[in-house]
């Protein structure tokens, strides 16, 4: 039985709009009226566009591949904690998948809470833990050619995630 | 003469595992009753050779919930295979 069952009771008033993977464009008001409500007098909106180069190398486009099914799971997971953890009261997290020209949005979330700081906490949480647990996967593509960009291995959304461990921590294990 | 029972399995793989496997996304395995997602994966690799070289860094997951290397599979069960992740 999956110890994550009381997470998800977290969200499970959350409609289904609220994790979404998506082959079309992000809609970002589409997640500010998500997460808007009377009581909240914060709304943190985060929107991840397309760069025009990654280091030195110059990126013409980019490709998104996603486990979709999974990877709206993975986003109820950490909305979840974030909720717990930063005491807000909504998130919503949308990815795009297939090919993103330079400056589209490839992910958007949507955070709203009753005051500022735990909306902006929230918030960065979640896109940090996204980039570690999602099961998605960005392919550049530039003069010279394309390649798959390996990040960190994936890991499960954590209850107790500290937002602040590092990626890169080899020996990390969760 | 009879033969070891097995149970079908769904594998999926994704970017650069995905092209290694001939750009198909989802593969159907069968494997002995018992099998566990190591297992799976060297059964994949019997298949695809390419795959054994990037085995490291792999994230496992089982009926979309990361499972480790050790995890026993069922009938049905749809295994996937996780490279190193780069969403956001």
């Amino acid at each position: 039985m999956s110890s994550r069952s009381y997470l998800r009771s977290a969200v499970a008033d959350m409609g289904e709009q609220h994790f979404r993977v998506v082959d079309r464009a992000i809609r970002s008001a589409d997640l500010v009226g998500l997460v808007e409500a009377p009581g909240n007098g914060a709304l943190c909106l985060f929107e991840g566009a397309v760069r025009d180069h990654s280091g030195e190398r110059q990126t013409t486009h980019l490709e998104y591949e996603a486990y979709g099914a999974m990877a709206e799971r993975v986003f109820a997971d950490i909305a979840a904690v974030a909720i717990e953890r930063f005491g807000v009261a909504a998130v919503a997290i949308h990815h795009r998948t297939g090919c993103l020209q330079i400056g589209e949005v490839s992910v958007a979330i949507a955070v709203g809470a009753e005051h500022r700081g735990p909306a902006f906490d929230a918030c960065r949480f979640v896109i940090d833990q996204l980039k570690l647990s999602a099961p998605i996967w960005k392919k550049e593509f530039g003069p010279d050619g394309s390649s798959w960009i390996e990040g960190p291995v994936a890991e499960p959304v954590c209850p107790g995630g500290d937002p602040d461990t590092s990626a890169s921590s080899a020996d990390s294990e969760t | 003469m009879t033969s070891a029972p097995l149970i079908a399995v769904e594998v999926e793989v994704f970017a650069r595992l995905r092209e290694l496997c001939g750009g198909s996304a989802s593969i159907a395995l069968r494997l002995p009753v018992g099998a566990d997602t190591a297992q799976c994966f060297a059964a994949l690799a019997a298949r695809f050779p390419a795959l054994e070289a990037s085995r490291s860094g792999l994230a496992v997951a089982v009926n979309e919930q990361y499972a480790g290397w050790h995890h026993s599979l069922r009938e049905g069960d749809v295994v996937a295979f996780i490279p190193p992740v780069s969403g956001g």
